[in-house]
């Protein structure tokens, strides 16, 4: 009986883990396309998180972002991702994204990994890179490497009327 | 003179002399010492090792950052272009976290493997990191004939070779050499953080 349960268990938890993996995705996206998503998000507050997967602390970060997104989502928070990984490396990309459970929206730079382009185009320079728009789809904090008040912007930014 | 003219001279004079805080090596800082780093030929390296040097380029590398990596044929071609014109060119490894994978004998490997023309040395604490401001490997830093800094950034415009259409570090060389100041005195860089810190992410 009880390897009955066992065996139960391991598929309940295998479909799971499946249901979540197909839930995430990425799509090849520029500034523009960014810039799209923020704007359809207007009422809500937006936090993009700019990494790659040869970016370490971009990867330790990542799953604050996931656990952000989740706490408050039904406050209102929406989460995009921007990966500068190589357009090749997309799939090393997404089992990263699928790992961490990141259930939101996945882009990656349409600029083809790292260059004066891609950091011209979204604005950015080394990763890590986080920025916050508020319920206007105003950007209202960004931050590079660390981000030590991020949980109290996003808290302060969500309290904000729309 | 009057007085009140003379106070805000002074004050101004003041303010000038107050140091900013350290967020980028600014244009015309002294290039940072460093002194007895190994290198991947067994030998120790310094600064002044490199005094006759008319330009002298510290190169932030290391040996498992792709970007980093997609570099070091582009590192060799320059040095073998560039160093019987009296460019000098040195890497440094700071990431000091990943012991497994950044260590000197990986470095060996490394720099035997590519067949590295530039010595690539390991600062043991990581620190040269912080006091060159580097953000990323890789990330250079040009020195003119008095070590002071005139470029700093990216190596080119872009991580994939093919798609290059700036040569962000051989123009500015080029300046240098020509006894003029690079147009271009600063680019963004791209490419890994540098971990020489065991407690940060």
């Amino acid at each position: 009986m009880p390897k009955l349960l066992l065996a139960f268990l391991f598929v309940a938890l295998s479909l799971c883990s499946l249901a979540s993996a197909a839930d995430v995705s990425i799509i090849p996206g520029d500034e523009k396309d960014l810039d799209k998503l923020i704007a359809k998000n207007k009422g809500k507050v937006v936090f993009v998180d700019y990494w790659a997967t040869f970016c370490g602390p971009c990867k330790k970060n990542f799953p604050h972002t996931v656990e952000l997104y989740k706490k408050h989502k039904a406050d209102g928070l929406v989460v995009v991702s921007v990966a500068f990984d190589l357009l090749e490396d997309k799939e090393r990309a997404l089992d990263f994204l699928k790992k961490q459970g990141a259930t939101f929206d996945n882009l990656i730079s349409k600029y083809d990994g790292g260059g004066s382009d891609a950091n011209d185009a979204f604005g950015i320079g080394p990763l890590p890179h986080l920025r916050l728009y508020d319920r206007q789809g105003k950007l209202r904090y960004k931050w590079e490497g660390k981000a030590a008040d991020l949980d109290a912007k996003v808290k302060e930014l969500l309290a904000e009327k729309k | 003179m009057n007085l009140r003219l003379f106070s805000s001279l002074t004050f101004a004079l003041a303010l000038l002399a107050i140091p900013a805080p350290a967020a980028e090596l600014a244009v015309g800082a002294k290039a940072p010492e460093f002194q007895g780093l190994e290198g991947v030929d067994g030998k120790k390296v310094s600064l002044e090792d490199f005094k006759d040097a008319k330009v002298l380029i510290v190169c932030f590398h290391c040996n498992e950052c792709p970007v980093a990596t997609d570099y070091q044929g582009r590192y060799i071609e320059f040095v073998k272009k560039y160093q019987e014109k009296g460019v000098a060119f040195i890497a440094i490894n700071c990431d000091i976290v990943n012991v497994d994978e950044e260590n000197l004998k990986a470095m060996k490997a490394r720099a035997a493997e590519m067949k590295y023309n530039f010595p690539y040395v390991i600062d043991p604490t990581g620190k040269l990191a912080d006091e060159y401001t580097a953000k990323a490997t890789p990330h250079l830093f040009v020195f003119d004939v008095q070590r002071k800094l005139q470029y700093s950034g990216a190596f080119d415009d872009k991580q994939k070779r093919e798609k290059v259409t700036k040569n962000y570090l051989a123009d500015a060389v080029d300046a240098l050499l020509a006894g003029k100041t690079p147009a271009l005195a600063k680019t963004k860089t791209f490419g890994c953080g540098i971990r020489n810190k065991p407690d940060e992410p």
